[in-house]
């Protein structure tokens, strides 16, 4: 045999060997469910967060274009001030949730773990992801030969290499033990879709509990991976279960909830895929882009408004309203979707090529189902506040609470050509300066020209129980 | 769908729903629509010593009520 045919005999030898290695980094099992630890509301108690004032924030996908204007957001929440009981609070420090999908992920994920450091001008958040080419780093790591044999493997696909891109560039080896040992909120809330249920998933340790997996174990940039996890451009990411090795009992709201199909389907579902994942033979969860089952990443934040306990949903809003915990509730969604304005069709009567038509079957569901979160959210506010009348003018007792609903979106923009501009910037991981600054810019704006907004921290008296919807 | 229960007993105490507190005696707390299982927050001087409810089509202003007394004391 020559020593060029021995050479390539080798190299495929070892790249074999090498791709049998490559799989995914495993999570651990949970030995002991154990509410007092992990990654759970309840263990992030900071006591400059009061929750008389709840702030949830929910940011929605949509690549560096969401990211960025979610940063203008923090932005503004940062430099802003409410008061209560006559004291101001920083409304940035008052946030207790923020609720996260695909690019929205990045700076919810980086927030929670780096705090203020995000906002410094060239630091780290802005000089290795919102204003980097964050694509060009994953095309490198895909376009390595080392990672050919890795990626032959059948457990290690493209998603993990974009995780790895992730941990050098933002993360590091920071894990939700990190989260969880510093012990303040803001909750994070990063959202990712369960292939096999068609579902939410969202990596928070009570998810997971049913698993036996322990959250701890999982690093910040797996979680973000999954949440960003584009169908198609990346493999789905795998998360190892251990079903009924830790002793988990399953809580009471899934039993009378299995009763109510015809009463509450939703409620029924959700418990019935909460059983699912106790299944034994379940050892892995299959994760795609939080984009695909919730691309606002306010479903959490309804099921917290429906939810009256805190088994069912973990930090549910409406128990703490019921006990009277919350005075105050502010709901900002930052939506930064964007509109096919190049859309022509109806200017001919030639038929829309496949092209067209596969990116019509694609977007247009997902749109008009964020469209209808948007509205539902808004609608069980509506009703919210309607109870607190109805109950006020009955004498039947109920806690009357200030609501507000603030939307950050593009469309609140009166200038068409502004908002055609916004509108028209694609979903990538990589945007000129300039259009990352406008974002940014533009997020602040947006949230600062809010009529409720401006209310909210105008005011120094409740609304008496009143919504603001602007 | 939004559904209202008023939980009333002679003393104001906390209400459990589904073994947790989740509200109030004598105000009207809002849930989802579904089976709930209702008790107070001890100590045990009531009865019974739980309800399980459907609670459907109610209203803030007409919430289904589930009454809770005070135990006899022992003789």
């Amino acid at each position: 045999m020559s020593p060029v045919a021995k050479r390539s005999i080798g190299l495929l030898v070892s790249l074999t060997v090498l791709a049998g290695c490559a799989s995914f980094p495993e999570a651990q099992p949970l030995e002991r469910v154990d509410t007092g630890s992990g990654y759970r509301y309840a263990n992030l108690e900071g006591a400059e967060n009061s929750e008389e004032l709840f702030v949830i924030l929910s940011f929605s996908g949509g690549g560096t274009r969401a990211a960025a204007l979610a940063y203008g957001v923090l932005e503004t929440l940062r430099d802003s001030w409410v008061e209560m009981d006559g004291e101001p609070r920083n409304l940035l420090d008052e946030v207790d949730v923020i609720s996260s999908v695909s690019g929205g992920s990045f700076t919810a994920a980086y927030y929670g773990l780096h705090r203020d450091a995000i906002f410094e001008e060239g630091g780290r958040f802005q000089r290795d992801f919102l204003y980097r080419d964050v694509e060009s780093d994953l095309k490198r790591r895909l376009l390595n030969p080392y990672n050919w044999a890795r990626l032959a493997s059948p457990t290690f696909g493209r998603i993990e290499l974009a995780e790895e891109v992730y941990q050098e560039r933002l993360f590091d080896q920071a894990s939700f033990a990190d989260l969880a040992d510093d012990g303040r909120k803001p909750f994070l809330l990063i959202n990712a879709t369960d292939m096999d249920k068609g579902s939410q998933f969202t990596f928070v340790q009570s998810q997971l509990d049913p698993m036996c997996v322990d959250l701890d174990s999982i690093p910040l940039s797996r979680a973000v991976a999954a949440s960003s996890n584009f169908p198609i451009a990346f493999t789905p990411l795998t998360l190892n279960s251990y079903p009924g090795r830790c002793g988990y009992q399953e809580p009471p709201w899934v039993a009378n909830a299995l009763e109510g199909l015809n009463t509450n389907p939703r409620r029924y579902y959700r418990a019935r895929h909460w059983q699912r994942y106790q299944e034994p033979e379940r050892d892995h969860v299959h994760l795609l882009d939080g984009g695909v089952s919730d691309n606002i990443g306010l479903r959490p934040a309804l099921d917290a408004l429906r939810a009256p306990t805190l088994q069912e949903v973990e930090w549910s809003v409406l128990n703490k309203m019921n006990r009277e915990i919350v005075d105050k509730l502010v709901v900002i969604v930052v939506d930064a979707k964007s509109e096919d304005l190049a859309a022509d069709f109806d200017t001919s009567p030639r038929s829309p090529g496949p092209k067209r038509v596969i990116n019509t079957i694609a977007t247009t569901p997902l749109a008009n189902y964020s469209f209808d979160t948007v509205e539902l959210l808004r609608e069980t506010l509506r009703d919210r506040e309607d109870a607190q009348r109805l109950s006020l003018e009955a004498g039947t007792g109920m806690h009357q609470i200030d609501l507000y609903y603030i939307y950050v979106g593009f469309d609140q923009l009166q200038d068409d050509a502004e908002r055609e501009r916004f509108q028209r910037i694609p979903t990538r991981f990589r945007l000129p300066s300039e259009e990352v600054d406008a974002l940014r810019q533009i997020g602040a704006e947006l949230l600062e020209q809010s009529p409720c907004f401006q209310q909210l921290v105008g005011q120094r008296e409740g609304s008496g129980g009143r919504l603001c919807s602007h | 769908m939004a559904e209202y229960l008023k939980v009333v007993f002679p003393q104001r105490r906390e209400v459990w729903i589904d073994g947790e507190p989740a509200a109030w005696t004598q105000s009207v707390c809002q849930v989802d629509a579904g089976w709930y299982t209702v008790t107070l927050a001890p100590p045990p001087d009531f009865e019974p010593e739980c309800q399980r409810v459907e609670i459907v089509e109610t209203l803030p202003s007409a919430p289904l009520v589930v009454e809770f007394t005070l135990k006899e004391p022992s003789r």
